[in-house]
């Protein structure tokens, strides 16, 4: 090993390093998926940047933006953000106060491949990763922000009125018992 | 002459005993080779104590507090015959699986396996997973090999895929590898989801679209799952769910947990799975809906002797399901250590029992609607070897016509035919009428088997009986009407909203006429609370009825959001759900009847707790969509 190999590998492994002190902290930190917020926790996460998903739309709103929209339909706020650049994820809290994680995935099914591949070429630039499953014809677009990937949803549902496009949040794990 | 006949007629009559007695294969139609060759379970050494394969012939049949001597799969047939799920590739979605298991490892694929949390092939759970065994368990049920060892899968001769699954939150991109689209997923057939989402509230329906894909898998004709409906009939670890009163006694009246709180078993191609004991009545444990399809055999919840065989099923009491373990006796469901009295010999390490049928504790017994999920795998992977051109629907369709009626009197039982008090905590009352009609302040909340105007019998405790895999695989071996795979969303319509909920009695909520004919597979109605007023949905019932009159419970009061969960710093407030928040449940009971007519949802509320501050008059606003069977 060389000085520069060596030297490349104490810088990545002290980045792992700082990588896991952050998520460390993170997990420390922050509710568990499936957990409720208290009254105030929640009042706290309103103040937030929020994403608003009705029936056909998907809005990004600004910090504290949710609460004047009355407009029926799913709201959710970010409470932080963690991973790393190729596995990032957002911790978020719905209306009910439970909260969720999203891995910032756009998922569109109903829809083959090769169609998909076309609706979604504006889109690619900004995703971090792209996943075709031709044999079920559903397609994962992953972006780096949570925001990011309400705004591509929102186009996509629109630009693909005949696919499910959706946000995917998970609330809650599976468990055996 | 005379002689002649009457030695021949009784060469004859000894012949049909001695076949009934003691030779295990057919002497006919056999279609399978090799040292098994239709031969039934009979060749393993503890096939005597599965007594879901073969019941009459059970260890357990000479105990008859525990098991009737003749509720079973109805399955030796199918085995005789040489069916026994080769060609068909199961996959287990579970806590992942010892693959080089003793009793396993003759019918895992290792190119259908993986580890969510690895990353790698191998989907061994790790000694810090204190219910690693689980999948382990499900998937010695589902095919645990024929090969004089141990115990024998349903179907034994099936390939078994597995993955280390549960217990993540999974990305969408993994949940999507897990159902056929990975390379390790995309050739299954058959899906077993002994697992399931245990909600603190009401949670936002949404479809599952990895689950609504699976229909594009086996070359079009769609792949199956089974899903457990959930254990938690009469929960204590995460609900508080209030019992009924009936003088001085309290009685679990109706299920805690409504298996449709998980919005995957709302999804059409999933086929939600109840358990019953050896007794042929429900398991106990088991939660009820009415999104129920099939029984299968999980056994009871607590197992005592040296093998299952001790008690009584009225107590709890009762075998289990025997299957593969963890190897060794250091971890697993059979281990040292164990405690004495709740635990059945077999089980405990070192006991004179485990050590003379059990020596290295590779094998043990598990309950649940995770253990009745892969016995009717088991049963689908024995249709799909007899008839690989069966569909996903297909497959639905021959498990509900050929299901057996269990238990048929269960409703007139334990007061289930009373009407309950919905002005007072809950009570039972002396009525018994099934009238439902607005401003009622007691009424009945479980109405047992129905017979639908399809004359198709429905139950939320059974869906439509219990799998009988002999029936099943006739079934598929002359199925020609094959129904289209293609799954379709119908469109949500709105309900007309015509009154609020009042909570302490009946109100009929809302209306729907439809124009549309044809024959219901299943209802859905979606719903959210309209304006600023929150609604509890832990005190309302919401039932459903069909132009033809069929009234089903797709929820009642009183349930599993009602009162305070178990869980610490719990903030759950009876259920409520604002307009924010769209909570859905589904039916099967109308399954077959033409749609076409007026519907009438009715609220069916019981009192909240005060502590819930529940706002009164809360009005819903409510949509439904009907699936076609096709």
């Amino acid at each position: 090993m060389n000085f520069s190999e060596h030297h490349y590998l104490r810088s990545l492994l002290g980045f792992l390093f700082g990588c896991m002190l952050l998520t460390s902290s993170f997990a420390q930190n922050t509710p568990k998926v499936g957990s409720l917020l208290t009254e105030s926790e929640m009042a706290a996460a309103k103040a937030k940047p929020g994403i608003q998903e009705s029936k056909k739309i998907i809005s990004v709103l600004s910090a504290g933006g949710a609460t004047v929209n009355q407009e029926l339909g799913k709201t959710i706020w970010v409470l932080s953000t963690g991973g790393s650049t190729t596995d990032p994820y957002t911790m978020v809290v719905n209306e009910q106060r439970a909260v969720g994680k999203s891995s910032n995935e756009v998922l569109i099914t109903d829809s083959p491949t090769a169609q998909t591949k076309v609706k979604i070429a504006a889109y690619l630039p900004k995703a971090i990763s792209v996943n075709y499953f031709d044999n079920m014809n559903a397609t994962v677009l992953r972006f780096a922000t949570l925001e990011e990937a309400a705004k591509a949803c929102a186009a996509l549902k629109t630009a693909m009125p005949d696919a499910q496009v959706s946000l995917p949040v998970t609330y809650s794990s599976p468990r055996t018992k | 002459m005379k002689k002649t006949i009457l030695l021949s007629l009784l060469v004859i009559a000894v012949g049909i005993q001695l076949v009934s007695c003691g030779d295990n294969t057919s002497t006919s139609s056999c279609s399978e080779s090799g040292p098994y060759a239709c031969q039934t379970g009979a060749t393993e050494p503890l096939y005597t104590y599965q007594w879901a394969l073969n019941a009459a012939q059970s260890f357990f049949a000479g105990f008859p507090l525990v098991a009737d001597g003749f509720t079973d799969l109805n399955v030796e047939a199918v085995h005789k015959q040489g069916i026994k799920g080769q060609g068909i590739n199961v996959m287990v979605l579970d806590s992942g699986i010892e693959i080089n298991h003793i009793d396993l490892k003759a019918n895992i694929n290792p190119a259908m396996t993986w580890n969510f949390e690895t990353g790698t092939s191998d989907p061994m759970p790790p000694s810090s997973d204190t219910d690693g065994a689980h999948g382990t368990n499900v998937a010695g049920m589902i095919a645990a090999a024929q090969n004089g060892i141990g115990v024998m899968g349903v179907a034994p001769r099936a390939t078994l895929g597995g993955a280390r699954y549960v217990g993540y939150a999974l990305t969408a991109n993994q949940e999507v590898e897990a159902y056929g689209g990975a390379g390790w997923s995309k050739d299954t057939d058959v899906f077993n989801a002994s697992f399931g989402s245990a909600p603190l509230l009401p949670l936002y329906f949404r479809i599952t679209p990895w689950l609504e894909s699976l229909p594009n898998l086996r070359g079009g004709k769609g792949a199956v799952v089974v899903k457990s409906a959930g254990n938690a009939y009469e929960d204590r670890d995460i609900y508080a769910c209030p019992q009924f009163q009936y003088g001085n006694s309290f009685y679990p009246l109706v299920s805690c947990a409504n298996p449709s709180s998980d919005p995957e078993r709302l999804s059409l191609p999933v086929i939600v799975t109840a358990a019953a004991n050896a007794m042929g009545y429900k398991s106990s444990y088991s939660s009820a809906g009415s999104v129920m399809w099939i029984t299968g055999l999980g056994g009871e919840d607590v197992s005592i002797g040296n093998y299952g065989e001790a008690g009584s099923a009225t107590n709890k009491q009762g075998p289990q399901i025997y299957s593969t373990d963890l190897m060794g006796c250091e971890r697993g469901y059979s281990e040292n250590g164990l405690p004495v009295l709740r635990t059945a010999q077999f089980l405990i390490g070192g006991s004179p029992i485990n050590k003379e049928k059990n020596p290295n504790c590779d094998f043990d017994q598990m309950n649940g609607t995770s253990s009745s999920a892969p016995t009717v795998t088991g049963v689908v992977a024995l249709m799909l070897s007899a008839n690989p051109n069966l569909g996903w629907r297909d497959v639905r369709d021959i498990l509900r016509k050929t299901a057996r009626l269990i238990d048929v009197d269960y409703g007139n039982q334990g007061y289930r035919n009373h009407q309950v008090n919905l002005t007072l905590n809950p009570t039972i009352s002396n009525q018994t009428s099934k009238e439902l009609v607005d401003g009622q302040t007691s009424v009945r909340i479980d109405y047992g088997w129905q017979k639908n105007r399809a004359g198709i019998y429905y139950s939320n405790w059974y869906g439509f009986g219990l799998a009988d895999a002999r029936a099943a695989v006739e079934m598929a071996r002359s199925y020609a009407s094959y129904k289209p795979s293609a799954f379709v969303q119908p469109e949500w319509k709105s309900v007309k909203i015509i009154s609020a909920v009042e909570y302490g009695e009946v109100k009929e909520l809302g209306q729907f006429r439809t124009s549309t004919e044809g024959a219901i597979d299943m209802v859905q109605l979606q719903m959210q609370a309209a304006g600023s007023a929150e609604v509890c949905m832990g005190s309302v019932g919401i039932f459903l009825k069909s132009p033809q009159g069929t009234v089903s419970i797709l929820s009642t009061p009183y349930n599993m959001f009602y009162d305070k969960t178990v869980v610490p710093n719990d903030k759950r407030d009876g259920g409520k759900i604002s307009s924010q928040t769209v909570y859905a449940l589904g039916s099967y009971a109308f399954y077959g009847e033409n749609p076409k007519g007026d519907w009438t949802v009715y609220a069916v509320s019981g009192t909240p707790l005060a502590a819930s501050n529940c706002a009164p008059s809360p009005q819903l606003v409510m949509d439904y969509r009907i699936y076609n069977a096709e």
